[in-house]
């Protein structure tokens, strides 16, 4: 019960966050909240699913030009359109699938990141998406500007939340049964009827429209768009920096490593070549020392300290 | 039930399966028996799905089956449970049988939870339930196998050597829960290499030898036909 009560004391302290903090910290919490986000979204499919994609900042940036386009384009609200952006994201995923699911292990990975290119060319080139320089928020007027910081966070906390929630329920459900069992061994999944393609697809199309809808509330409150920083690469470090040292596999994992990330690039943003410096070997030393990183040497602490309690 | 006719299977230019026909009804047992590289287990893979045939036809309730990848063939009835166990090592007991009731028969709710635990019972495996696929011992391992395939509603269900390292008493109890099994709505194949226990369970005996049928009997026929002694029974197995 106890585990229970924490938990939803410290939802309820992040819903209420806006009104205690001031908006740069705001603006550092939603940031946080998108990582976490993202990381969750790549761990549902390289975690639990074993796709490795590196080619996310994709649908990151597919995610983000959603929301613009469909606020210019059509009657609807910015809010709306992050559910949207989500929908766009997984049927462009589900289109892709087919071609991706004929790659296997490291050629899936190179698909991913063709992809991926392929995504931010298109977008570059394309007038209906503004090209090279990128398109402004033609929606900016219906949102309120002294709500804009707030409404964006709590934007960026429901997409992170609901994401930790729905990978939570996926794994207690039958089809986180089906997706551990052909990641132990996929034969002896297939001999019990468990129909590789088709759990593959659902968690890669969950995985993308998550990673899409995570990108328009990045992006929202940035009021513009350009292909350079939707479809960055850094997205890519981040979220695979992020999952890996938290734990891959591990629902606490994206959350241990976003603070870790946050910790390191606020203390070291002085010098961005530092940064990375320290950013690479944190993720050395974590894969050497914790092969199942924060989440794992923190499983491992709580169980010897739960032993030691019970013994008299 | 199950229809085999004329199956073949070779591997470069060795010919592991080679025209093997045979039909097995509901509520019969069919023993396979043969020496070490005879094809048995090749057959099951062939029948299981997870080789592809090189020639024949399998048809379960006269539908064709041969070209149907290993995972639909569950979902159709074809369950299997193999030699070497191939337990899931984070997955519970019970979370393997429930996702064999769920993927391979489509099963929910109480249906689920009754084949489930019907499954456990019949496999003696109710205390272990908890247990992960890491934590068993190779003779629980055997008995999920089984449970496994059971859980998943079979119509045909091949056992692979599955007394492999029982004691005499648990090859007793093996032979009376198969003998158990047999209902009119299941075919069952069973390889095995302890002829008695074969010969107590089956109702007919397919002899295999260099992947092809020896002879296919009664277990009295085929248990006295020279070749047979010859071949498997004069060898240093257990006879």
């Amino acid at each position: 019960m106890r585990p229970g009560i924490l938990l939803a004391v410290a939802v309820v302290a992040l819903v209420l966050l806006p009104f205690g903090a001031d908006r740069g910290m705001l603006f550092l919490a939603s940031e946080i909240l998108v990582v976490v986000a993202l990381s969750q979204a790549w761990n549902l499919l390289a975690g639990y699913g074993g796709l490795l994609s590196p080619g996310h900042h994709g649908f990151v940036g597919i995610g983000g030009y959603a929301l613009y386009v469909l606020t210019r384009d059509l009657p609807v609200h910015p809010y709306m359109a992050i559910p949207l952006a989500g929908i766009v994201t997984a049927v462009l995923g589900f289109l892709l699938a087919p071609i991706l699911f004929r790659l296997r292990e490291v050629y899936f990975a190179v698909g991913m990141w063709v992809a991926a290119e392929i995504f931010r060319i298109v977008v570059m080139r394309w007038d209906y998406t503004g090209g090279a320089a990128g398109l402004p928020l033609a929606a900016a007027r219906s949102l309120n500007r002294e709500w804009m910081g707030a409404s964006a966070y709590w934007l960026a906390l429901a997409v992170a939340l609901g994401a930790t929630a729905l990978v939570w329920a996926l794994m207690r459900s039958n089809f986180g049964l089906r997706l551990r069992a052909l990641k132990d061994d996929e034969l002896a999944a297939r001999s019990i009827g468990v129909a590789p393609h088709r759990v593959r697809l659902a968690v890669f199309v969950l995985s993308v429209a998550l990673t899409g809808m995570a990108g328009a509330v990045s992006f929202l409150s940035a009021l513009f768009i350009t292909p350079v920083a939707a479809f960055d690469i850094n997205w890519m470090v981040t979220i695979v920096f992020v999952t890996i040292i938290g734990g891959i596999g591990r629902i606490s994992g994206p959350f241990l490593g976003a603070a870790l990330y946050f910790v390191l690039r606020e203390t070291l943003a002085f010098s961005s070549s530092w940064y990375l410096v320290a950013l690479g070997a944190t993720a050395v030393l974590v894969m050497l020392v914790m092969p199942g990183g924060l989440a794992g040497a923190l499983d491992r602490l709580l169980s010897r300290k739960s032993t030691m309690e019970t013994q008299p | 039930m199950l229809e085999v006719s004329d199956l073949r299977k070779s591997f470069g230019r060795l010919t592991v399966v080679d025209g093997v026909s045979t039909t097995v009804a509901g509520g019969e047992c069919l023993g396979v028996m043969g020496p070490n590289g005879a094809g048995k287990s090749t057959l099951f893979d062939l029948l299981a799905g997870a080789t592809p045939v090189d020639g024949g036809t399998i048809r379960l309730d006269g539908r064709d089956v041969t070209g149907l990848p290993p995972e639909i063939r569950v979902q159709a009835g074809i369950a299997r449970a193999f030699q070497i166990p191939k337990p899931f090592p984070t997955l519970s007991v019970r979370e393997h049988l429930v996702l064999a009731a769920s993927a391979g028969q489509g099963l929910r709710g109480a249906a689920l939870a009754g084949q489930v635990d019907e499954a456990l019972e019949r496999t003696g495996l109710g205390d272990k339930a908890g247990r992960t696929g890491r934590e068993l011992r190779l003779l629980d391992r055997k008995r999920l196998e089984l449970a496994k395939a059971l859980a998943s509603g079979p119509r045909v269900l091949l056992l692979d050597e599955i007394s492999g390292g029982l004691t005499e008493h648990e090859v007793h109890a093996l032979v009376d829960l198969i003998r158990g099994l047999k209902s009119p709505g299941l075919a069952i194949l069973w390889i095995e290499h302890i002829a008695h226990a074969l010969k107590a369970a089956s109702d007919r005996i397919l002899m295999l030898h260099l992947g092809r049928k020896v002879i296919e009997d009664i277990p009295d026929t085929v248990t006295r036909d020279p070749r047979v002694r010859e071949l498997y029974l004069g060898q240093a197995h257990h006879a």
